[in-house]
């Protein structure tokens, strides 16, 4: 299993210096969408490279959109991933980009949608794809459990599992579930890489800001997943509020000592 | 013509008038969209207070990506920034087929017609020659440095085969 870090542009003087503990990198594809493909191949000969999508809104019925999936092609060339990810989620609709990350119902019309356009992924990349799961203070449900969504839409599509741990956590307390007992319902085998990074608080609500040491609670969960699955790698993925090295290299320690059994 | 749920919830997600009649009568508000008819149960399903924040989420994921994209004129702007990212976000958002830098475009056209000279002009430069189909693109730029001064450059934009992009910056010693 690698400990590795979402690369960052406010991060990559100090990733290019090969910090201890950091094995591996997930570079976000939009990130590079329109320009750096040179310094990905730089630091794909540093370390194991994961590209992860933000924006392909797989959620979305219809075809996938050409021009970000070139795009995202283009990246994975440059990188050479070993695998990519992107959400179970919408971020476009038919008339508009929302910008972001949006929940989709747990619906066998919608598994059909997202299995279909992970297997185009997948071929259009020549890569294995992991989906990931989403935060969203909105809970849909449908005719499947989440969990039950979750498995078959890998079976369907023949992905992974990228398994927010903070997403997760975060999910459960806003929506008042237990996060093991969802754990424990998704097939191990499937979950190949964590995302992990602090949550933050906002009134009685819980976020994702990624600008968070990460909690306690959160490796607890982590470890419990590392346990039930035969996870490849863990990421941590700080987005904003980015401390000083010391810090940085804690948070790196922490995953290791999880890694290695602590 | 009717749409689907998926369409129908970032109608809802983008729009606050729409949220505010759906908080009124969820029923009303399907009818207004022309929601189709076996979404219904998804769509009833939907919790006001949670969308709301839901749309929250995504003026501050979508201000985050501006600050990616144009760091110094967000730094520029300071305090201001969000109010100017809100009150942008009111009325526009991306057309459909345009990415994130796009949307970045777009509010800095809003910035400099609302806070003039907020936006910084090397990262305006590179926003128009992205959204441009323009192969090459040249301009003289001036930055402020410190002590309080200015210095002087040329900013040169590029695009190769298969849109790739160069910048090169040269200043001036002065």
């Amino acid at each position: 299993m690698k400990i590795g870090i979402g690369y960052r542009r406010d991060l990559s003087g100090w990733i290019e210096g090969m910090p201890s503990g950091v094995e591996c990198l997930e570079i976000t594809a939009e990130h590079f969408f329109h320009n750096g493909e040179a310094r990905l191949v730089a630091l794909a000969q540093k370390y194991p490279l994961f590209v992860h999508g933000l924006g392909l809104s797989l959620g979305t019925p219809g075809r996938l959109e050409k021009r970000p999936l070139d795009q995202f092609a283009r990246v994975v060339q440059a990188a050479d991933p070993a695998w990519i990810s992107e959400h179970v989620a919408f971020t476009r609709t038919a008339e508009a980009d929302l910008g972001h990350l949006n929940p989709v119902p747990p619906t066998r019309e919608m598994l059909q949608v997202i299995a279909g356009h992970a297997r185009e992924l997948s071929e259009r990349c020549g890569k294995p794809v992991l989906l990931e799961n989403i935060t969203s203070h909105v809970r849909l449900t449908g005719d499947l459990s989440e969990t039950d969504f979750f498995n078959e839409l890998c079976d369907r599509s023949d992905c992974g599992l990228l398994l927010d741990v903070t997403n997760l956590f975060i999910n459960s307390r806003n929506h008042c579930f237990d996060a093991l007992k969802w754990l424990h319902a998704i097939e191990p085998h499937r979950i190949v890489q964590l995302h992990i990074v602090g949550y933050s608080r906002s009134g009685d609500r819980y976020t994702d800001s990624h600008g968070e040491p990460i909690q306690e609670e959160l490796i607890e969960l982590a470890r419990e997943v590392v346990r039930h699955a035969p996870v490849q790698a863990i990421v941590l993925e700080r987005d904003e509020a980015f401390p000083d090295v010391a810090d940085l290299e804690t948070e790196v320690a922490k995953l290791n000592y999880l890694r290695d059994g602590n | 013509m009717e749409i689907d749920f998926i369409t129908a919830f970032g109608r809802l997600l983008r729009d606050g008038s729409l949220r505010d009649v759906y908080a009124a009568s969820p029923q009303a508000a399907a009818g207004q969209i022309r929601l189709r008819r076996p979404d219904l149960a998804l769509w009833l399903q939907l919790v006001p207070e949670d969308v709301e924040f839901q749309a929250t989420v995504l003026l501050r994921k979508r201000l985050e990506l501006v600050k990616y994209f144009v760091p110094e004129t967000s730094r520029r702007a300071g305090e201001r920034l969000s109010a100017a990212f809100r009150g942008y976000a009111r009325t526009h958002w991306p057309p459909d087929g345009c990415d994130q830098f796009f949307d970045t475009y777009l509010f800095c056209q809003h910035l400099d017609q609302h806070l003039p000279g907020t936006v910084v002009r090397t990262e305006w430069n590179r926003l128009a020659f992205v959204a441009s189909e323009r192969r090459v693109a040249v301009h003289w730029v001036r930055l402020p440095v410190a002590p309080p001064g200015w210095r002087f450059g040329i900013q040169f934009f590029v695009r190769g085969p298969g849109r790739q992009r160069q910048e090169f910056l040269f200043y001036f010693r002065l």
